[in-house]
């Protein structure tokens, strides 16, 4: 088995290699962190938005999850976030939903709105 | 008239970083004009991750980039102004602004401009066919779904694989419309290849190298669109024409600095990076107009364009200060082979000046290479560099030469 990978990590973009012998070609922990996460059990950041109930010039709140999420779940997340409606203010880093699916990450807001 | 020491045109990242740094190195009668509702730019409607691994060493989103830059610029008490457009740039370096207040004229001791870049429209590509609603630039279209919460279409066609646009097929594809597929007119993408696995790959969306918009279909909404593969001197191969319907068409086709203000003034331009010409402290032809970030040359990376502004900060700190050294002799800059532009234009040489750092971007991909900087037959250095590619800028220092001997300075790249 060789599967050629392209780590998504940073936009340096290392082609790891992966076969019998190990995992080669990567440049950091992280790199090596995310062949072995992508053979087991791909997992993404996903960032989206949530709306805002009181808004004024800016409609939406861009929000983060804290941790990479199970890429097969990110959907049904998503749908999770839709429920959510935020109000102003809004603190940096605000929690958005917690523990969100029992997966053990939060969904925090990217940004800070007076 | 009201007279400052610094004036910096746009808050975003290139702003932020310049004005910080010229507050740092002394200067505290700064005027910083944002025409949007809040500092940050184009940050704020860049909400996915990526930015910061450079420059903070951690992975941000824009906006969390954006504020990192926006709290130290609030810890130093610098003036600005947001909603407030600059309206006119005179070369004596007066600047003329409007907000709710009306009209205001400002002279300045220097001017940094920091105005950003637009998105090249499907004019400027000139895609046959109707003109219906439907077509949006990438950025425009990331605009209405991240800050004002619209989706612009159902079923979206991208037409170019820069960042931007690979960014926006996953950005859509979360937010429930249907991407059918990316056209890339060159036979590789322009994006990085991170993106073209999280944001095509992982959404199962293809992506059609040597192939183009060849037509939009519409009346008054956008109906569908035909796209064609193209050979390798780009004319289109007939039989390989195809009618996709779409309601919406992102275009990802190229940015270009936003340098209308100072197309009235009598700055010298730079046809190769459709900007201005600077020297090595980026001071452009006119004494005391500075320019950074995006206005001056489109960046890869935010992070280089925050490392960039801080010393034009300082560059133009030392202009107010008058603690620039007295210029012995002007040495021009050329692009030579394989080279799309040269940055800085031309280096004024001084007593002090030891070191230039220089900024181009080649042609083609270069698997592997030699930079080579010379003075007409001489070299004065040489550097292998190996997969070098177009949307890849890429900088080298010139140190331990003496520029008072040097004539002209010109940078080849030559494949091994």
């Amino acid at each position: 088995m060789e599967k050629e990978m392209i780590c998504i990590c940073c936009p340096r973009g290392c082609h790891i290699l992966v076969n019998d012998q190990g995992i080669f070609n990567y440049s950091c922990p992280r790199g090596l962190q995310y062949a072995k996460d992508e053979l087991t059990h791909p997992k993404r950041v996903l960032t989206t938005s949530v709306k805002i109930k009181n808004p004024i010039d800016i409609y939406v709140v861009p929000c983060k999850s804290d941790k990479p999420l199970p890429k097969e779940m990110i959907f049904d997340v998503l749908k999770e976030i839709n429920k959510v409606e935020l109000t102003r203010p809004i603190a940096m880093h605000q929690i958005v939903i917690e523990n969100v699916l029992n997966t053990g990450v939060n969904i925090v807001a990217t940004k800070e709105i007076k | 008239m009201k007279t400052v020491d610094l004036i910096i045109i746009g808050g975003g990242s290139a702003g932020l970083a310049s004005a910080i740094s010229a507050y740092d190195n002394g200067i505290n009668d700064i005027l910083l004009i944002e025409r949007s509702h809040e500092l940050g730019g184009i940050l704020n409607q860049c909400i996915h991750n990526g930015f910061g691994l450079n420059y903070f060493k951690e992975e941000l989103t824009g906006p969390e980039y954006a504020y990192k830059f926006i709290e130290e610029f609030n810890k130093r008490n610098i003036k600005f102004l947001l909603n407030t457009l600059v309206s006119n740039i005179k070369d004596d370096l007066t600047v003329t602004y409007v907000n709710e207040d009306g009209a205001t004229e400002v002279k300045a001791k220097a001017i940094i401009c920091a105005l950003g870049c637009n998105e090249r429209t499907y004019g400027q590509i000139m895609i046959p066919g109707d003109r219906p609603n439907g077509v949006f630039t990438a950025g425009l279209a990331q605009k209405y779904i991240n800050i004002d919460g619209f989706l612009v279409g159902k079923n979206v066609y991208i037409l170019g694989s820069g960042d931007i646009g690979l960014i926006m097929a996953r950005r859509m594809s979360l937010e429930g419309a249907n991407v059918i597929g990316v056209s890339e007119l060159m036979p590789y993408s322009n994006g990085l290849n991170r993106n073209i696995v999280q944001c095509l790959n992982d959404f199962n969306i293809p992506l059609r190298l040597s192939n183009t918009v060849t037509k939009i279909i519409g009346k008054d909404n956008l109906e569908a669109i035909e796209i064609a593969d193209v050979d390798e001197k780009f004319n289109i191969i007939e039989d390989t024409r195809k009618i996709i319907k779409c309601d919406a068409l992102l275009l990802s086709v190229g940015l270009y600095p936003f340098i209308n203000l100072l197309k009235k003034i009598n700055v010298k331009l730079y046809r190769n990076t459709k900007g201005v010409c600077i020297n090595q402290n980026y001071q452009t032809s006119i004494k005391g107009l500075f320019i950074t970030g995006n206005s001056l040359h489109v960046h890869d990376l935010v992070d280089e364009v925050s490392k960039e502004s801080i010393k034009v900060g300082k560059c133009a700190s030392n202009f107010i200060k008058n603690s620039e050294n007295k210029v012995l002799k002007t040495i021009n800059t050329t692009a030579g082979n394989n080279l799309v532009y040269l940055l800085p234009n031309f280096i004024d040489v001084d007593d002090n000046l030891s070191e230039v750092t220089f900024s181009f971007r080649i042609n083609k991909i270069i698997n592997k290479g030699t930079i080579v900087i010379r003075d007409n037959d001489k070299i004065l250095k040489k550097l292998n560099k190996m997969y070098m590619v177009p949307s890849e800028m890429i900088t080298i220092l010139l140190k331990d030469v003496d520029f008072k001997n040097i004539d002209s300075i010109r940078i080849d790249v030559v494949e091994d």
